[in-house]
C-alpha cells in the first residue's frame, strides 16, 4: 500500500545507511523562540547501552578536567572533543544486587536506604535491567518481575507534553532472542527502559518501523474537510475498541483487567496522537530507511531515526540497547569478524588475546558514540543553532570491565585477569550534548562512590522535570557538569 | 517453571551443612535427585480445580497465522510488532508475561488498517463475506450480514446483539459518502483492533469450575495444536455443542495432529522446548568450523522437526525422542555426519547401522545450541539435558562463589590462574555437587564437537567419553546416556510438564504437578507424544476454568 510520505517531496535519506545526510529545512523544525516564549527549552535525552561493561584501561585519561590528553581507545572522537565529557568513577550499587528487599520497600515508600545483602549470580540480567533505573530487580525466572521506572521514562512523562504522540522512542539492535541469567527471567536482560516496575517498555527493532511510526498519517496537502472525515472515521474505530474494552471488564477477573488497562492505555495513546496529528510541525521525513539491514547498517539507521525525530521535534527522548549483555554476538562489527564471543572474552582469560579483542569492540562502539554526536552536531534547528547544544547523549555500560572491586578510580587500570569479574562499580560514561548548560570537553573524576542515579537527576534536571533523587541511591545532581 | 530450592535439591538432607546438590544424587533408578515437588501422597487432598488464566493476547505467531485464516493475508504483519517476551520454559506463549504496551497497540493499529484494505480487494474474501450486495439489498442489511459473519470467525465466538448493531454503525458511517467498502474496511479494522481479537477472553467462573463451552475450547485447542484460530469444522462442533463430547474431541484432536497446521506446534512447543529455535543465532567459528554453512544450518534444523514429526505421525513412544535408530537426512547432512549412502539435497529418513547417533541428543541442531563458538562445553550441554529433558534446572550458583563463565575444564583455560580458579571452584562441595551432575552428562557427548561433527580426538587427545554418576551408575557415549534418559520416568513427566504449560499459557504452579504426574501415569511406559496431547486435552485441566483469583 502507498504510504502518504512516499508521494513527499524529496528523498533524503536514501537506502544505503551509513553516514547519511540528514535534512535541514528551516520550516520543519520547531520555532526555537516560539518554545522558549513557552517555557520549553527544547531539551533532548539520549540514553545509550553498551553490554558487558567495556574496558577502561585506555578509555581513562590520567589528567582530569579540560587538557587531558586523548586516550587511544577514544581516538576517533577527537572531533567532537569539546562536545563529551568522560565521567570516571560513577557506580550503580543497585545493579550488584546489594539491597535487601526491606530496603526496597522502604525507599519505594520513600524512607531511608536499604542495606547490603546479595543477590548472587546474574550480573548480566542486573547489569541491563537496572542500568537506567539504579533499581534492585527482584530475583525471579518467573513472572513475578519487579523493577522500577527507568529515567528515560520518567523524562518521557514529563516530556510528553510537548510530543504527546510519541513521548519516547525505545529502540534495540537485536531481533533475535536474550534468554535468561542464573535465575533472572529473560525480560531482564532484554529491556533497559521501564515504565512501571513490572512493565519493561516495549522496543523497536526496525528502523523502518520507527520511521513509520514517526511519520505515519503526515499528509501536508491534507484539507480542512478531508481532515475532519479522517478524524471521525479514525475516532469511531478508536471509540468502539473502548466500548469493547470495557463490556469486557465486566466478565474477567483482576489481574485480566490490568491486562486491559495496559490495552486501554495503549487505545488512550492513539487517540492522543491523532488529535496531536493536527498540530504536527511540517517536517519532510524524506525516504523510508531498509527494512532488514544488518546489525551496524541497523544501529547506523537508528541513529537516524533518533536524529529525524528530534529534528522534526517528534520526541524529545530516546533509549537504545546495542545488544544483550551476556551476548556472543558482535561478531562482525564493522564488517569484519573481530570477536567470535564477546561475552566470554570480557572474562578476560589471561594469556590470550582477550583484552585486545575486547578493547577493538568498545572502540568500535566508542566510534559509533561519535557518530550519533556528528549526526546531533550537524543538524540544525531552526535559529541555525546545533542539535547538540539542547541534547544529553549518555554512552556506556553498567559493568567495569576490568574488575577490580573498588578504590581510587584512577588506581590501578590493568583488566584484571585471574578470573570472571562483573563489577557494577567504577562505570565506563560518556556524556555528550551540552543541554542544562552541561560544559563539555573534560575528563570529570567522582572519588566518593558517587551513584550513577545522582548523574540522572542531572539529566532529567537538565530537560526541566522537577525530581530531586532517582533510584535507589540518586539524592541529588552530580557535582561538576556545569 | 518450577523451581528446584536448595533445599528440594537436598532433600530431606539437613541444610545446615553446605548447601548444593551434594548428597541429594545417589537415587538408584535415575539421574535426578528427589525434591520437594508434590507427587505420590502429597498430591491426596489436593484442590483438583483447574485455577485461572490470565487473558491470553494473541502472540506474533497467532497473529500471523490468525489473519491468514481468517482474511487470507500471508504477509505476516506481526513481524513488526514488538517482540513477545519468552516464558523461563522459553515458550512465547505465557499469557503473564505477554504484556501490552503502547507501542504494540499503535502497532495493532498500523495493521489492522492495513490488513483491512487488503482484505476488501481480496477476491476470496469477498466471495466469502461481501456476497451481499448492498446496491440491490439496503447498506445496513449487506452489513449486518457481514458483522454477524465475519464477527463470530474474528471474535471466535458469536456476536450479541449490541455488538452487530454498533459494527453496523461503523459501516454505514464508513460508507456514508457512498463507497461501501470503506465502510467495511473501517469495521474490519475496528473488529481486528478490538480486545475481542487481540485477546481470547474465559469468562471465569461465578462459583468454583465450570466446563469451557464449545467456542472456548475450540479456540484453546486451535491455539495449542495450530497457533491459529478455529477452522469451520470446529467452529460447527462448536456450535452445536458436540466438542465437548469426549469422543468428538479426541477425533478432533487426531485431524488436528494430521492437518499441515500442526506444523506451528513443532515451532512454536517443539522447537522452543527444545531450543531448536536458537541455532540460526549459533556462531561456531568460521575459523576452527569452516565447513558450517547455512546449507547445513537448515539440514540441522530441518533433521529435528523431521524427526519430531515422523514419531508424531507414526505414534511411536515417547522414549524414541532420545532413542532412535532412524534420522533424517540429506546428503550435506549426512557427509556432515559421516554417514554414506545418502545422495542428494532433498531430507529423507535414514535407518542408522550403529548406535553412534540416534535421538535428539545427537543431532546437530541440538549440540550446536548446546556449544560455544569455538569449543563444545560440558555445562551447557549438562544443564539441557538435565533443564529441558528433565525439567530439573539447577539451582544458580551459591551467592557467594562467582559464577565461572563457561566449561571451566576446556582446552582455553591452560594458564595456573584461571586452573587455579576452576579448581578452588570444583573443590569448593557447593559447585562439585552440582557439577558432578552436569558433567558426565556432558563428557557422554564430548564425542561430538561444537558442530555436532564425529570426533575421536579432542586436541590430539583421545576422547574419554565415560561418565560416573554420584550414584556409580557408570555409562559410556550418547547411546548409553540416551538409554538412561529412555528409562528414566522423569524424562516423560519432564515432557508432560512442558506440554502442559504450553498448552494452557502459562506456568505451572505446585498442584498441577500431580496432575500431571497423573497424566503421565495413565499414559504409561511406551505412551507417545500423539497420546499424551489425547489425555491432556481430554482432561478437566484443559476443559475447565476456575474462578477469577484462584490460582493454584
Amino acid at each position: 500500500m502507498k504510504k502518504r510520505w512516499e508521494i513527499s517531496r524529496r528523498a533524503f535519506l536514501g537506502g544505503a545507511g551509513a553516514a547519511i545526510a540528514l535534512p535541514y529545512l528551516e520550516a520543519m523544525v520547531p520555532s526555537v523562540e516560539r518554545a522558549k516564549a513557552a517555557g520549553d527549552d527544547l531539551t533532548r535525552l539520549v540514553f545509550l547501552y553498551v553490554p558487558n561493561g567495556m574496558i577502561r584501561t585506555h578509555m581513562t585519561p590520567s589528567e582530569e578536567g579540560p587538557g587531558y590528553t586523548t586516550p587511544a581507545q577514544l581516538a576517533g572522537l577527537d572531533d567532537v572533543r569539546d562536545h563529551f565529557n568522560i565521567l570516571t568513577g560513577l557506580s550503580n550499587r543497585p545493579g550488584g544486587g546489594s539491597y535487601t528487599y526491606e530496603g526496597v520497600a522502604a525507599a519505594r515508600a520513600g524512607v531511608a536506604e536499604g542495606f547490603r545483602s546479595s543477590d548472587g549470580p546474574g550480573d548480566h540480567a542486573r547489569d541491563t535491567a537496572t542500568f537506567l533505573t539504579a533499581w534492585r530487580i527482584k530475583k525471579t525466572d518467573g513472572s513475578d518481575i519487579e523493577n522500577n521506572i527507568s529515567v528515560d521514562q520518567v523524562a518521557a512523562n514529563h516530556l510528553r507534553m510537548f510530543t504527546p504522540a510519541i513521548p519516547s522512542l525505545v529502540l534495540a539492535t537485536r531481533q533475535g532472542s536474550y534468554g535468561g541469567d542464573s535465575g533472572y527471567a529473560p525480560i531482564y536482560k532484554a529491556n533497559i527502559s521501564w515504565t512501571a516496575p513490572q512493565t519493561p517498555a516495549d522496543k523497536e527493532t526496525n528502523p523502518r518501523n520507527v520511521f513509520e511510526r514517526l511519520f505515519a498519517g503526515f499528509d501536508a496537502t491534507e484539507t480542512e474537510t478531508e481532515r475532519a472525515r479522517r478524524l471521525e472515521r479514525e475516532g469511531s474505530v478508536l471509540d468502539s475498541v473502548v466500548d469493547d474494552i470495557a463490556t469486557l471488564r465486566g466478565k474477567l477477573g483482576t489481574a485480566d483487567n490490568q491486562k486491559l488497562d495496559e490495552y486501554l492505555a495503549g487505545i488512550r495513546q492513539l487517540e492522543v496522537k491523532l488529535a496531536a496529528s493536527e498540530g504536527m510541525p511540517l517536517c519532510d521525513p524524506g525516504s523510508p530507511p531498509p527494512s532488514d539491514p544488518g546489525f551496524a547498517q541497523r544501529l547506523d539507521l537508528m541513529f537516524d531515526m533518533i536524529t529525524l525525530a528530534f529534528q522534526c521535534d517528534r520526541t524529545r527522548v530516546a533509549s537504545l540497547l546495542i545488544e544483550k549483555s551476556g551476548t556472543y554476538d558482535f561478531l562482525t562489527v564493522g564488517g569484519s569478524p573481530i570477536a567470535s564471543n564477546h561475552h566470554q572474552m570480557t572474562h578476560l582469560e589471561a594469556g590470550t588475546a582477550d583484552v585486545e579483542r575486547v578493547e577493538a569492540i568498545n572502540r568500535w562502539q566508542i566510534d559509533r558514540f561519535g557518530d550519533l554526536l556528528r549526526k546531533l552536531r550537524d543538524a540544525r534547528q531552526g535559529d541555525g543553532s546545533s542539535l547538540l547544544d539542547r541534547s544529553l547523549v549518555l554512552f556506556g555500560g553498567g559493568l567495569d570491565g576490568t574488575g577490580h572491586s573498588s578504590g581510587d578510580p584512577l588506581g590501578d587500570l590493568t583488566p584484571q585477569r585471574s578470573g570472571p569479574v562483573h563489577r557494577h562499580t567504577n562505570l565506563p560514561l560518556l556524556l555528550g550534548g551540552h543541554a542544562g548548560g552541561v560544559r563539555s570537553g573534560r575528563h570529570l573524576v567522582y572519588r566518593g562512590r558517587e551513584p550513577l542515579a545522582n548523574l540522572y537527576v542531572s539529566m532529567l534536571q537538565a530537560a526541566g522535570v522537577p525530581v530531586s533523587e532517582f533510584g535507589l541511591e540518586g539524592t541529588g545532581p552530580l557535582d561538576g557538569l556545569l | 517453571m518450577r523451581i528446584w530450592t536448595w533445599a528440594g535439591l537436598c532433600g530431606a538432607l539437613s541444610v545446615g551443612g553446605a548447601l548444593g546438590c551434594e548428597g541429594s544424587i545417589g537415587t538408584p533408578e535415575g539421574l535426578v535427585p528427589p525434591d520437594e515437588r508434590p507427587n505420590g501422597a502429597l498430591c491426596d487432598g489436593i484442590d483438583p480445580s483447574p485455577g485461572y488464566v490470565t487473558l491470553h493476547r494473541l502472540n506474533r505467531a497467532e497473529y500471523n497465522n490468525t489473519v491468514r485464516d481468517l482474511l487470507g493475508d500471508a504477509s505476516n504483519p506481526a513481524d513488526g510488532f514488538p517482540t513477545d517476551n519468552e516464558s523461563g520454559d522459553g515458550f512465547l506463549n505465557d499469557a503473564d508475561v505477554l504484556t501490552v504496551g503502547t507501542l504494540a497497540v499503535e502497532s495493532y493499529d498500523g495493521a489492522a488498517r492495513e490488513l483491512a484494505q487488503a482484505a476488501i480487494a481480496r477476491p476470496e474474501f469477498r466471495s466469502e463475506f461481501l456476497a451481499c450486495d448492498p446496491s440491490s439489498r439496503s447498506v445496513n442489511d449487506c452489513a449486518t450480514d457481514f458483522v454477524e459473519r465475519f464477527g463470530r470467525k474474528a471474535w471466535r465466538r458469536p456476536l450479541d446483539d449490541a455488538e452487530v448493531t454498533k459494527l453496523v454503525r461503523i459501516v454505514e458511517l464508513g460508507a456514508r459518502d457512498g463507497d461501501y467498502d470503506e465502510g467495511i474496511a473501517l469495521a474490519i479494522r475496528a473488529t481486528l483492533l478490538s480486545p475481542n481479537f487481540m485477546f481470547r477472553a474465559e469468562e471465569h467462573a461465578r462459583d468454583g469450575v465450570r466446563e469451557l463451552n464449545g467456542y472456548e475450547l475450540a479456540s484453546r485447542l486451535s491455539y495449542f495444536l495450530w497457533s491459529t484460530m478455529p477452522d469451520d469444522e470446529l467452529f460447527a462442533l462448536a456450535e452445536s455443542g458436540d466438542l465437548t463430547r469426549d469422543a468428538v474431541l479426541r477425533a478432533q484432536v487426531e485431524r488436528m495432529i494430521d492437518d499441515p497446521r500442526f506444523d506451528a506446534f513443532l515451532d512454536e512447543f517443539a522447537a522452543r522446548w527444545l531450543k531448536v529455535t536458537q541455532l540460526p543465532e549459533a556462531a561456531p567459528s568460521a575459523e576452527l568450523f569452516p565447513d558450517f554453512d547455512e546449507e547445513l544450518r537448515a539440514a540441522m534444523a530441518a533433521e529435528t522437526r523431521l524427526f519430531i514429526r515422523h514419531i508424531i505421525d507414526n505414534d511411536l513412544p515417547l522414549s524414541t525422542l532420545v532413542r532412535a535408530d532412524f534420522t533424517f537426512l540429506n546428503e550435506r547432512l549426512a557427509r556432515h555426519y559421516g554417514i554414506e549412502g545418502v545422495v542428494g539435497d532433498e531430507m529423507r529418513l535414514v535407518r542408522l547401522t550403529d548406535t553412534t547417533r540416534g535421538g535428539l541428543l545427537t543431532q546437530g541442531s541440538i549440540l550446536t545450541v548446546t556449544s560455544h563458538p569455538n569449543r563444545t562445553s560440558l555445562v551447557r550441554r549438562g544443564k539441557y539435558v538435565l533443564d529441558r529433558l528433565l525439567c530439573a534446572p539447577l539451582p544458580p550458583p551459591p551467592a557467594n562463589v562467582e559464577a565461572l563463565p563457561d566449561d571451566p575444564t576446556g582446552e582455553s583455560g591452560e594458564t595456573l590462574t584461571l586452573r587455579e580458579r576452576v579448581e578452588a571452584h570444583r573443590a569448593n562441595p557447593e559447585c562439585a555437587s552440582c557439577h558432578a551432575l552436569m558433567d558426565p552428562i556432558g563428557f557422554a557427548l564430548e564425542n561430538f564437537d561444537a558442530t555436532g561433527r564425529w570426533r575421536d580426538f579432542d586436541d590430539g587427545q583421545p576422547i574419554d567419553a565415560s561418565g560416573e554418576l554420584p550414584d556409580g551408575t557408570r555409562f559410556e557415549g550418547a547411546a548409553e546416556l540416551g538409554e538412561i534418559l529412555a528409562g528414566d520416568e522423569r524424562f516423560m513427566t519432564c515432557v508432560g510438564e512442558k506440554l502442559t504449560a504450553y498448552a494452557l499459557g502459562r506456568s505451572l504452579r505446585s498442584q498441577d504437578y500431580c496432575l500431571v504426574d497423573e497424566l503421565v501415569d495413565r499414559l504409561g511406559q511406551d505412551g507417545s507424544l500423539r497420546a499424551l496431547i489425547l489425555e491432556l486435552v481430554t482432561d478437566e485441566l484443559f476443559r475447565t476454568v476456575g474462578e477469577q483469583g484462584v490460582e493454584r
